[in-house]
């Protein structure tokens, strides 16, 4: 049996709208992108070390009548959302939708779950359903701003999420829910918390909700729902009623903006609906998303990444830039081996991808000073209108800082900074903003826990650009980098000309004696164009290599701006059978109209066909086709 | 089975040599992969048309197809026109349409028209330079009229590595560019004999400006400096309505309206 518990505030607490929730109004940020963004990156900061992490999304339709959605979506359950203002977009629906987000290869919300004042790394239960704003996550995770859950709660327009989890620790399997209001609410006299929990505790206030253990409900539950869980490890979300914006599309092109990378690593695979997404699919997969929707890293940017993932990783960098070094405004190239950079400029100037590694210095509170590397790729990419690059911190791309971008001194490039190196990451994950999208050197964790944070921010978001700077080619005199401001027409005609494919002659020889060239074989047939139609006739030139009948095909059709006339031919246009006169003169027969297509066979040397009729305000185009009918060869 | 391919011309519709028109492609805005057209050019005066008739255009890229009023053969619209329906990995082509409005009869069309495409590099009158200039951050050097040797724009190199990072920052094009253009002009204006020196560097601008000076302005025509000064003045304002500028122009103002 499950329970729902809407709690009563105690007369002394406090209400209002909770401001963790303006952390995900992003303008332009999609609630597709925060909620793979949210559910993939938990999922990877719980993955056991010895499997890879998938990570499945799935829409379903479960009936009403299930005892699932009949134990969730009780009567004073949907009473209560309508008292704390909360539309019900299911009211009339036998079949409720759901979205299932699973993930596999991870530990699952492990740690206590009869206590919710335990804390710790290891209390993710605990972290997840009742705690905000603080993260239970080891310091190695990508994520560790607490609010991952409330991404979630946004998605479902019951703004209620429900968890299925398989713990490592000691293998349960427990059900557990939970729904958010936007505020505390009132119904006549009493004030209620905006969260409320579903489990197997009765509603009483004051007393824990505990999550749904019976295996025999938990089976029942699963087979309804069509969940892949029963003994592997991991959760499972179930979202009920999804916004419309969540859709297979959005949450697909989602998943390339933000994992590309870590796909491409094997890292992670990503399953949505019916298409996967892995380190073999993933490149045709962008491709083809490429077609419908447009995705934030261009084909060659995806190329580039492809490129390095292959090719690049496992070699060591070219260059080295020590602490130091890398912490000038502009890195002096004397600091670093002369013969690196020699190569390094060298293969940037033809194309390849150039690696870098950068030392930085970070200063923790607790820990001291530190050394952290991180990773540089550039490649040329003056062909491009902007730069792209990306940041990514283990399997997170920080996709909001650009600032190759806003660097237009620069000639365009592609660049990937990969901070996998734990010292550097702890720092940025204290820098980043909630959605983990951008770094900020204000940000409260950062300024307790770490010193000379400018200094070390500013290393890290210019290390690209700086290295940038050395490997551009010295300064040269530019003929064409004008052209469209004063172009030089006349110049620009000679090129055209030039690159004409030249007539080739024949070589010279012996004087042959003047040897004339042989005329053009004429058509025995000719094709004249009327003002209202066509009219074929044997060509008088040729009229003694006749050798009849000739079958003729005409085919006719109002001439298109685009496409093909004939291709385009609708019955609308015309029909031949009907209004359009043919005439013909002697010795021409087997004469069938049809459509827009006319077959006859001219048998004499007089013999002409027309067809006239068609309208004198368009052209019309016509195709003729014919054969001398009892030879081998065709005309 | 060999075909033989006519068509019919029942209202004799003129076919207008396609050497006479020049399309320009563009990127709508810097950083923009979008793409925008004007007529450069559309030399019909030999084909004596009514200049009341509309002119039309229709740009193809696939089986994409958009279509784009012209205005009227005594007013061309030469303003930058979007090209936002078309496919964008396909070459476009255009062919343009100079028909009676009031009857729709074709009078004159011409397909397969030359274009002229940005992302393909046409040689510049101009070249540019990064160099340490020790204080300016920009001089326009110019030869001796009788040289051969173009004009080169020099910027300074710690500001701008290569020139086509000059072209990438467009407040540099849009302050810039416009006073190149007059100090070319002036110079040209000043020594307009050499215009008609092949050879020259000045020779290689009478194309341009042919296409540039909306007062049809021969240069050996000035009686004095003060027709000369107007007709810098009206290349600079000539140059600045240029589909290329403009936009660039335009988007400095918008940004620093708020736009």
């Amino acid at each position: 049996m499950a329970y729902w518990q809407f709690r009563k505030l105690d007369p002394n607490d406090t209400s209002g709208t909770s401001t963790a929730e303006d952390n995900f109004a992003q303008e332009e940020t999609a609630s597709a992108d925060i909620l793979v963004r949210e559910c993939i990156q938990n999922a990877l900061d719980a993955r056991l070390e010895t499997e890879g992490v998938v990570i499945r999304f799935e829409w379903k339709q479960v009936p009403r009548k299930s005892r699932f959605v009949t134990d969730l979506l009780t009567p004073d359950y949907f009473a209560q959302l309508s008292n704390g203002r909360i539309t019900n977009p299911v009211e009339s629906k036998a079949e409720i939708p759901f979205l299932l987000v699973e993930d596999f290869g991870t530990r699952g919300l492990c740690g206590e779950y009869r206590n919710s004042a335990r804390e710790g790394e290891d209390q993710n239960w605990n972290a997840f359903w009742f705690r905000e704003g603080e993260g239970a996550k080891p310091t190695k995770a990508n994520g560790g701003a607490g609010q991952g859950k409330l991404t979630m709660y946004l998605a479902s327009q019951l703004r209620t999420v429900v968890a299925l989890t398989r713990r490592e620790t000691d293998k349960e399997r427990l059900l557990f829910g939970s729904c958010r209001f936007r505020r505390n609410y009132v119904v006549g006299d009493e004030r209620y918390a905006r969260e409320a929990r579903w489990g197997k505790t009765t509603p009483e206030s004051g007393v824990l909700s505990q999550p749904i253990r019976d295996e025999r409900d938990l089976d029942i539950y699963e087979s309804e729902l069509g969940t892949a869980r029963s003994a592997l490890l991991g959760t499972s979300f179930l979202i009920p009623a999804p916004d419309d914006s969540i859709c297979p599309e959005s949450v697909a092109g989602a998943v390339v903006n933000e994992f590309y990378l870590p796909i491409l690593l094997g890292r992670l695979t990503v399953v949505v609906g019916d298409q996967t997404f892995s380190s073999v699919t993933i490149t045709q997969q962008a491709e083809r998303l490429a077609k419908k929707i447009k995705l934030r890293a261009s084909m060659q940017f995806r190329t580039f990444l492809k490129e390095i993932v292959d090719n690049q990783l496992l070699s060591g960098a070219s260059i080295r830039v020590d602490a130091k070094t890398a912490s000038d405004t502009k890195i002096n190239p004397d600091a670093l081996d002369a013969g690196a950079m020699l190569a390094s400029r060298t293969d940037y100037a033809q194309g390849k991808i150039v690696a870098a590694e950068v030392s930085i210095r970070v200063s923790s509170v607790a820990n001291g000073l530190e050394t952290g590397t991180l990773r540089v790729f550039l490649q040329d990419a003056s062909d491009m209108i902007d730069s792209q690059e990306i940041f990514v911190r283990q399997d997170l791309a920080v996709d909001k800082e650009k600032p190759l971008r806003g660097s237009k001194r620069m000639s365009p490039a592609m660049a990937l900074v990969l901070i996998d190196d734990e010292s550097l990451s702890r720092f940025l994950a204290a820098a980043e903003e909630p959605t983990h999208r951008e770094w900020n050197g204000a940000r409260p964790k950062l300024v307790q826990q770490y010193r000379n944070t400018a200094v070390t921010l500013r290393t890290v978001r210019y290390a690209a650009s700086r290295l940038l700077e050395l490997f551009s080619p010295a300064a040269s005199r530019d003929s064409v980098a004008l052209g469209a401001f004063f172009p030089d027409n006349v110049a620009h005609d000679d090129i055209t000309k030039a690159r004409r494919p030249k007539q080739k002659l024949a070589k010279e020889g012996a004087d042959g004696g003047g040897a004339e060239l042989p005329l053009p074989i004429p058509k025995k047939l000719e094709l004249l164009p009327l003002d209202d139609g066509a009219i074929v006739k044997v060509n008088p030139a040729t009229v003694n290599q006749c050798n009849f009948p000739l079958e003729c095909k005409l085919q006719l059709a109002y001439s298109v701006e685009v496409g093909d006339a004939m291709e385009d031919w609708d019955a609308a246009d015309f029909f031949l059978t009907d209004t359009y006169k043919h005439q013909d003169g002697e010795a021409v027969s087997h004469i069938k109209l049809e459509g827009n297509l006319a077959t006859f066979e001219i048998n004499g040397p007089n013999s002409w066909f027309a067809l006239r009729g068609f309208d004198t305000n368009r052209r019309l185009d016509m195709r003729l086709r014919f054969s001398e009918v009892g030879h081998a060869s065709d005309q | 089975m060999p075909a033989i391919n006519r068509r019919t011309n029942p209202t004799k519709a003129l076919s207008i040599a396609k050497e006479s028109v020049t399309i320009q492609v563009n990127r709508a805005f810097i950083g923009d992969p979008a793409k925008s057209f004007h007529v450069e050019r559309l030399d019909i005066g030999a084909y004596q048309l009514d200049r009341a008739l509309s002119i039309s255009c229709l740009a193809k890229a696939g089986k994409s197809a958009q279509y784009f009023s012209l205005g009227t053969v005594g007013q061309l619209d030469r303003s930058p026109k979007f090209v936002s329906e078309l496919a964008q990995d396909k070459p476009i082509r255009f062919r343009l349409t100079i028909f009676d409005a009031s009857t729709g009869r074709i009078v004159a069309d011409v397909d397969n028209i030359k274009v002229l495409d940005e992302d393909s590099d046409v040689p510049s009158l101009v070249d540019i330079e990064p160099r340490s200039l020790d204080g300016p951050l920009w001089r326009l050097e110019m030869s001796a009229e009788a040289s051969e040797v173009k004009p080169v724009l020099l910027v300074e190199q710690d500001l701008f590595p290569s020139g086509r990072a000059a072209i990438n920052d467009k407040t540099f094009v849009a302050m810039v560019f416009p006073e190149v253009m007059r100090q070319i002009a002036a110079r040209v204006a000043e020594h307009r004999d050499a215009i008609d020196d092949e050879g020259t560097w000045v020779s290689r601008w009478r194309d341009f400006f042919d296409r540039l000076n909306p007062s049809g302005g021969d240069t050996s025509d000035f009686d004095d400096d003060g027709e000369s000064e107007r007709w810098v003045e009206q290349c600079v304002k000539a140059f600045c309505r240029r589909p290329q500028t403009a936009r660039v122009i335009a988007s400095v103002t918008d940004e620093g309206k708020g736009v």
